[in-house]
């Protein structure tokens, strides 16, 4: 499979895995502890592990340097 | 639009406006349906503020009893795995769609399912949240989110000896298969390393990802991290690989900033942000 099939590929799966696990995250009193969602969470996760599409997790290969590794402050 | 009885508020990001800016009720993205979206969007400032009075929380009255009525209602459906055309699916596509559209202005998205109870707990986030995510916002506006992926190609890996007849040519093959698995494996070191170096060099931020691209009969996959791109960055980036013959560069994207947008709000015990 070619690199430019590869791009059209995964978008809902890249999207999901986004929106799903990252972003700001609001803990503690001021959140509504919505029941079930963090199920969502967790049965999303399947749905992206599950893409045919999807490769195969591994660890990071690339390690960003300090100075330039995006960390909150 | 009916506006159903809410005790809540669902929080997409907090978004950077100028100052003044009316708490109005804000247009819907184009490709998302009214349907889907049943009450309106909006900016909640905090009313009393005098640090950073253009960060806003972008939101949706909600009720959280019927948005956990209805996640409950799909995992009862669903079992143990979601279909991609399913409620939560589209409403995370839905919270794509909004969020994106305030990439201009500069946002830094919200996980998906975050609800706040009322509007006092919106000023409190507000307030506990201003110089982190004014922070962050600095960095976010004019720049959007992409996957960078690096190829070998195939060709330009050394080539295994002629097999050799008889039963030696197992041998031959095995020791010529992990030869090539030795070598894509330093060219990929190499190749990563050499990454690493131009995204600092060029001033982007990036971060490892947790996958690399698959390798098949024409490329090897050799390196996949996430940057946060302006224009010029962007073709910065394809410039510098697009003469390489030796690899083949993928760019997926664009994506809101949610990976340079992983920042946790704590909650008021811990140490002041």
């Amino acid at each position: 499979m070619s690199a430019a099939k590869r791009t059209n590929d995964n978008n809902l799966v890249e999207l999901l895995d986004r929106v799903i696990d990252k972003g700001v995250v609001v803990a503690g009193d001021v959140r509504v502890s919505v029941a079930g969602v963090e199920l969502i969470y967790i049965n999303l996760r399947a749905l992206i592990a599950s893409s045919d599409s999807l490769e195969r997790p591994t660890p990071p290969l690339v390690r960003p340097a300090s100075t330039s590794s995006e960390q909150s402050d | 639009m009916t506006v159903p009885e809410t005790t809540g508020y669902y929080f997409y990001g907090f978004v950077h406006t100028p100052r003044g800016e009316p708490r109005d009720t804000l247009p819907l993205p184009n490709e998302v349906d009214a349907n889907d979206i049943s009450t309106p969007l909006q900016f909640i400032h905090h009313p009393a503020t005098t640090h950073h009075p253009d960060i806003v929380a972008l939101v949706r009255a909600i009720n959280p009893a019927d948005f956990a009525a209805t996640l409950r209602a799909e995992l009862a459906q669903s079992g143990q795995q979601l279909a991609a055309d399913s409620w939560v699916a589209r409403q995370a596509v839905l919270h794509d769609a909004i969020i994106s559209q305030y990439l201009p202005l500069g946002i830094c998205p919200a996980r998906f399912g975050t609800i706040l109870p009322d509007e006092q707990a919106l000023h409190t986030l507000l307030e506990r949240s201003y110089n982190k995510v004014y922070s962050q916002l600095k960095k976010l506006i004019g720049k959007q989110e992409w996957t960078l992926r690096l190829w070998l190609n195939k060709h330009t890996r050394q080539t295994s000896a002629d097999p050799v007849s008889g039963g030696r040519a197992y041998l031959q093959a095995r020791r010529d298969s992990l030869i090539t698995q030795s070598a894509d494996h330093a060219q990929a070191a190499e190749v990563r390393e050499q990454l690493e170096t131009f995204l600092s060099s060029e001033g982007i931020l990036y971060m490892s990802s947790e996958r690399v691209p698959p390798s098949d009969a024409e490329q090897t996959g050799a390196a996949e991290v996430i940057v946060l791109l302006d224009s010029q960055q962007n073709q910065n980036i394809r410039a510098h690989y697009t003469n390489d013959a030796r690899m083949t560069l993928e760019l997926r994207g664009p994506f809101a900033p949610y990976t340079f947008s992983a920042i946790d709000i704590d909650d008021g015990t811990g140490t002041p942000s």
